[in-house]
């Protein structure tokens, strides 16, 4: 569903704006967001084992993938040899080394030792990583270019 | 995590997301408001999005088709 999604908001979101104003591309949120709040209370209940949270995991995750994104956003502007593009590509390549690191050595990582050895699993991480990779750019690369004219 | 506290949190989060896109989409035109309102947006959906998938997990956890449903979510 999150491939699906993914293609189906760019498609509707580029109907909606000159039919109906850039403004209903949010207002379009509400009622699926108050459909699933309501929808959720159909599931059946089941229980989760309590794990700790991986919290140097998920810091070295969040601000390595942080430190990339925010790098390439700056190229655009400031080129390759800008001091921060290049201090940030370095700290997202130690950081996300570091993420490996963590995941391999910790006893409750943040992704399961293993479970990318499940092939349900891997295909299904392996279709969201192709299909955000294809629709992500739009969403920060349109902005960027039509800000140009 | 309980089934209890993944439907909270999954709950909560879309709540935040379609209440900072009611607000962004009542925004003035200038870009300010719009720009914290999207903020907003992205911390909702990153309540939400480990809400959906714990839901998932506890939902079928002795489901023998959950490598089905994890393709599912993902396509």
């Amino acid at each position: 569903m999150t491939g699906m999604a993914s293609v189906m908001g760019l498609l509707l979101g580029g109907v909606l704006t000159p039919m109906a104003g850039w403004r209903w591309v949010l207002f379009v949120n509400v009622p699926i967001a108050i459909g699933l709040i309501v929808g959720v209370g159909v599931l059946s209940e089941g229980q989760l084992d309590r794990v700790r949270i991986d919290l140097p995991g998920v810091i070295t995750a969040t601000l390595g993938v942080g430190a990339l994104v925010f790098a390439v956003n700056r190229v655009g502007e400031h080129g390759w040899t800008d001091g921060i593009v290049i201090a940030c590509l370095v700290a997202a390549v130690v950081l996300l080394i570091g993420f490996v690191a963590i995941q391999r050595a910790s006893r409750a990582p943040m992704i399961p030792h293993g479970v990318l050895n499940e092939r349900g699993r891997a295909g299904a991480n392996i279709i969201t990583f192709v299909t955000s990779a294809a629709c992500s750019p739009r969403t920060t690369s349109s902005p960027s270019t039509c800000n140009r004219f | 995590m309980t089934y209890s506290a993944a439907r909270t949190c999954f709950r909560f989060g879309l709540a935040l997301f379609g209440l900072a896109s009611l607000l962004g989409g009542l925004a003035p035109p200038a870009a300010t408001a719009l720009i914290l309102f999207r903020a907003l947006q992205g911390i909702g959906a990153a309540i939400a999005t480990p809400g959906a998938l714990s839901l998932l997990v506890t939902t079928f956890q002795k489901d023998s088709h959950a490598p089905r449903h994890w393709g599912c979510m993902a396509l």
